[in-house]
């Protein structure tokens, strides 16, 4: 079997990208989406609480409705796809491996595809917290799919460790199904997640999140007990004497997500030391020709609808390549950047810009907590633009649209540069 | 807040189906809206828009279904 564009997971980063490659001329026929579990959306399925499209389709919908938007889509513009399918492998001669439960166990080469697997929960192994390994120690998306998919609830006197959005809507849900939050504690001196999400989720329901606290030790043999919590400094070193035991039967984690590209790692893709996720340009292609990433497989988005934007694009991008419209690269612009700037997504211009008149994304997330602080793009050791941002940390993406008067000056750049000052 | 749930629902592949109120439900009411919402058993199929219950904790409010559950 061949296909011109295959699609690796059905979340909303492959749903929006298969929905942009097919609008810019690419037939239905020629594209495969292939999908892990037995049913388009992704982690939309689990996402039962509200505040899903604001950005992209003007009104609040619930997760799954906003995934039912895009399946319907899909569904409507007859692009096939195949659940309950895992790949397990990607060549660079773009040959895709992988067992279903119709089709067994199956190799299909594709002239095209777009990484969209998502990302995974950060686990707490690699927090070394001292103590037992009991039962009741739960990622928060494990819980919200106990939850809202299996209708499960996992415990009574639950602590919440790390403050990440999943985590917060999580504590929620266990609140409305009559659990009891006892402690929300997060290691960093600021919450991983939404401010919207920390008031609407934690504080509404009277619960104050502690900054600056660590689990330093679990207790409880079969089942969780307890857990010692202590205040941390700046170096996340454990300051003795402030201990304290707080009882609960449950542990849930919520440290944050991170890309999963081990399908991108094994086909010898460049993946990026802070965003865990392939180091693309600003059409979207990788290392690999003609292997395209997006969503939170490239790196983790704030919200769905950036996803559902950005992989729009990124399906219009691996369309024109199927269509042979996208020009090769003649030359790279890598985009260096001070250390008061995390990543940049892309991490790289590739000249010729396809379609120059539209705009780019250049996203970025600041590596610190910044009340004020002087954003600029340099070009050849020249300010072409900046702006100021006020209240910035790192678990906010921030974005600067590169429209074409920008575009025209970077297509005759030698050296971009990003820069992050306080002010 | 708009609040949101599941309803257990007899299917073929689901145990659960979303839900969701069409109106803010005040912070007092939540836990009379989760006890009534926890009653609820609905059949297969649904459809996204479908309503679970009219006039939900105040007139004018509904609870209505968030996932189109075919079989």
């Amino acid at each position: 079997m061949e296909k011109k564009l295959i699609i690796i997971g059905a979340g909303p980063a492959g749903l929006a990208s298969a929905i942009g490659a097919c609008e810019n001329g690419v037939a239905p026929d020629d594209i495969l989406i292939i999908e892990r579990e037995r049913e388009l959306g992704g982690v939309l399925n689990q996402c039962i609480h509200d505040g899903f499209g604001e950005y992209s389709l003007g009104k609040s919908l619930t997760g799954t409705e906003y995934a039912e938007f895009f399946i319907n889509k899909v569904k409507e513009l007859k692009i096939p796809y195949l659940t309950d399918s895992t790949v397990l492998s990607i060549t660079p001669e773009k040959e895709i491996t992988f067992v279903s439960t119709t089709l067994g166990y199956t190799t299909i080469k594709a002239q095209a595809i777009i990484l969209a697997m998502g990302c995974r929960e950060r686990s707490h192994g690699s927090l070394r917290i001292a103590g037992t390994r009991p039962a009741g120690i739960f990622s928060a998306g494990t819980v919200q799919r106990f939850i809202n998919i299996d209708g499960h609830l996992p415990g009574k006197r639950v602590v919440l460790f790390g403050s990440g959005d999943i985590g917060l809507v999580t504590a929620r849900r266990l609140m409305l199904e009559g659990a009891k939050i006892v402690g929300a504690y997060e290691g960093k001196k600021y919450p991983r997640g939404l401010d919207k999400n920390v008031k609407e989720c934690l504080e509404d329901f009277g619960i104050s999140l502690q900054t600056g606290k660590t689990i330093s030790k679990i207790l409880g043999k079969e089942r969780v007990e307890g857990v010692i919590i202590s205040d941390i400094d700046e170096n996340h070193k454990i300051i003795k004497g402030t201990e304290q035991q707080v009882k609960c039967d449950t542990i849930v984690l919520s440290l944050g997500l991170t890309p999963d590209n081990i399908i991108s790692m094994d086909a010898g893709i460049e993946i990026g030391r802070k965003t865990h996720g392939p180091v693309v340009d600003q059409s979207y292609r990788t290392s690999l020709d003609g292997v395209f990433a997006c969503g939170n497989a490239l790196h983790i988005h704030d919200l769905a609808d950036f996803i559902s934007r950005e992989s729009h694009k990124a399906g219009r991008c691996a369309g024109a390549y199927v269509n042979g419209k996208l020009p090769s690269p003649t030359k790279a612009l890598e985009i260096s950047y001070n250390d008061d700037i995390k990543y940049t997504v892309p991490q790289k211009l590739s000249l010729p810009f396809y379609d120059a008149s539209n705009y780019i994304v250049l996203s970025y997330r600041v590596a610190r907590v910044m009340q004020r602080a002087k954003i600029s793009l340099i070009v050849d050791g020249e300010a072409i633009y900046s702006e100021e941002q006020y209240d910035i940390s790192p678990s906010r993406r921030n974005k600067i649209k590169l429209y074409p008067d920008l575009l025209a000056k970077l297509s005759e750049a030698t050296e971009v540069r990003l820069e992050a000052m306080e002010v | 807040m708009i609040l949101t749930s599941t309803v257990k629902i007899k299917s073929k592949k689901s145990a659960l189906a979303p839900v969701k109120t069409t109106m803010d439900i005040p912070m007092d009411k939540l836990p009379e809206a989760m006890a009534q919402i926890n009653k609820v058993q609905l059949h297969a199929p649904v459809a996204l828009g479908d309503i679970v219950i009219e006039n939900f904790i105040f007139d004018g409010c509904a609870l209505v279904v968030t996932k189109t559950i075919v079989e």
